[in-house]
């Protein structure tokens, strides 16, 4: 019995699935109502029963993410270029940006419902909103913080403004911009959600809302789990798109490594 | 919500904040803009309010507004507590154990991409419409970051300096008295940095989700009768508020580790 147990342990992902079967055996024999808290079994129904509605509503959100983050990127990105060629806007701005970066921006949702209405456009604008820090401060500290000692030598070269930014500071910049990437791309899914429980009649966080009046959890469990998918997902592009980006970076790859599995 | 790793080039997730003149200046430059063109253009208060008539409500909204973001910023800072102190915990578990880390840490990394706020009507099912639901999700919200930080403190230690203090024979409590923990200060400090705000995101989250007290509450109150003044108000309430936890978790980390003070 032992040994059987010992080779239980071996087996990667042993702990979340037996903390699966423990939830599924716990709502059973304690007879948990569906209400307060579902049975795995019975969220994996209703992911299959509602596929269509959910694969709508996610639709609605992931529309929302990519638009606001895509703004975000365009805004940010111009503002940080911007900063990197007029020290006095990276001097005026960069600590007010930096301070921003504090404040719950989450709390002006309901401004935006009521300047653009219910519909796709409050939500875009929530999520730029709170994408746009990281990706400005990440880009901006990227693009600025360059080893003198290289800017000394490409002005031994007598190499142009822009072209220390090409060859220098773009490429210095790439990991941090995709770093605020990752950051951006959490919260991202945070704003549009929030944006939606403030006031929108589809979306995932509406069908949370919704799911949670008609006390109807199955379908607000299917609904989380669709956004930890959209989550995952967007993490993952972004990793690929830090693989295709920048091949070199694989030298830190093992450190992240470490993070994860030591 | 935000980068799990205090360490590599990374990104930059927390600032010293000194105040040179050209920061204030360009923020008194935006705001005067705001006013003068809010003026010019006859824009509504309703549609946009002026800065000074924020702060006009803002004033004359104290007495009812301050003792809801006391209610608020107590969720926030319950939670807060809350959170730190199992995020510590269960840091310490996963350093402490191979096994639990293979296991579990895959799941921290997860809730690092998964949008955790989207709990907030859940826990209203569970909790109700009071205090509790409001710190849980605060909690919730920085147990991840300080669990995935501290973790990291605690185990990428220079292994190098684990050799030294192992041929000085020190036992391994001393070794994680002496080495792993000072090391992890840094790292807990920057994710309480990243967490502070978020526990106020989570305290205001779960009041837009459902709640008759706390700021969050009075700003959807707010709106839904189209008082943007008041909504603005509040707003600027909870922005301070969250500036005054960030600073506040950057003097504690000038107290407890001074020797973090050079860091970027």
């Amino acid at each position: 019995m032992r040994g059987a147990w010992r080779v239980l342990l071996r087996v990667r992902g042993v702990l979340p699935a037996l903390g699966i079967a423990a939830w599924e055996a716990a709502v059973a024999v304690l007879g948990i109502p569906d209400y307060l808290l579902p049975a795995p079994s019975r969220v994996a129904q209703e992911l299959f029963v509602r596929f269509f509605l959910l694969v709508r509503h996610t639709g609605v959100t992931l529309q929302e993410v990519i638009l606001g983050l895509g703004a975000a990127v365009a805004g940010g990105g111009l503002l940080a270029v911007s900063m990197a060629l007029v020290p006095i806007l990276h001097r005026g701005l960069f600590p007010l940006l930096a301070f921003l970066q504090a404040v719950p921006k989450i709390t002006v949702a309901p401004l935006f419902v009521i300047w653009i209405g219910y519909g796709l456009g409050s939500k875009v604008l929530m999520v730029f909103l709170i994408s746009f820090f990281p990706v400005v401060v990440n880009l901006a500290s990227g693009l600025l913080q360059v080893e003198p000692d290289v800017l000394r030598l490409m002005r031994s070269y007598r190499a142009s403004r822009w072209q220390t930014f090409r060859a220098i500071r773009l490429p210095n910049a790439l990991p941090y911009f995709l770093s605020g990437m990752r950051i951006a791309a959490a919260l991202s899914l945070v704003g549009a959600v929030v944006g939606e429980f403030v006031g929108a009649d589809r979306g995932l966080g509406y069908l949370i809302l919704l799911s949670n009046a008609e006390l109807r959890t199955p379908l607000l469990f299917a609904c989380l789990a669709w956004l930890g998918v959209m989550g995952v997902l967007l993490f993952g592009s972004l990793q690929w798109i830090e693989r295709w980006l920048l091949p070199w970076a694989r030298v830190e790859a093992p450190e992240r490594r470490t993070v994860a599995g030591f | 919500m935000a980068e799990p790793s205090a360490s590599g080039p990374g990104p930059v997730t927390t600032t010293r904040v000194r105040l040179p003149w050209e920061p204030v200046a360009f923020a008194a430059v935006l705001l005067v803009a705001w006013e003068v063109g809010a003026r010019a253009f006859g824009v509504p208060e309703f549609l946009l309010p002026r800065p000074l008539s924020i702060l006009s409500t803002m004033q004359s909204q104290a007495g009812r507004m301050v003792p809801h973001l006391a209610f608020t910023l107590g969720e926030a800072l319950s939670g807060f507590a809350g959170g730190v102190l199992l995020g510590i915990l269960v840091a310490f578990g996963l350093a402490s154990s191979a096994f639990l880390r293979r296991e579990l840490l895959p799941l921290i990394v997860f809730s690092q991409s998964m949008p955790t706020a989207a709990l907030a009507p859940l826990l209203v099912v569970w909790l109700g419409l009071g205090f509790l639901p409001k710190a849980v999700l605060a909690l919730v919200l920085v147990f991840f970051p300080i669990a995935m930080n501290v973790t990291s403190g605690l185990v990428q230690v220079n292994p190098d300096l684990l050799r030294l203090v192992r041929s000085y024979r020190a036992t391994a409590w001393q070794a994680f008295i002496k080495v792993r923990l000072p090391h992890a200060v840094g790292y807990l400090i920057a994710g309480m940095q990243i967490a502070a705000p978020l526990a106020l995101i989570g305290a205001v989250v779960g009041e837009f989700v459902g709640a008759n007290r706390g700021i969050g509450f009075v700003i959807l109150d707010a709106a839904a009768r189209l008082a943007t003044v008041e909504m603005l108000a509040g707003i600027t309430y909870v922005g301070l508020t969250g500036t005054a936890m960030f600073l506040a978790v950057g003097a504690l980390e000038r107290s407890l580790a001074p020797w973090l003070g050079d860091r970027r």
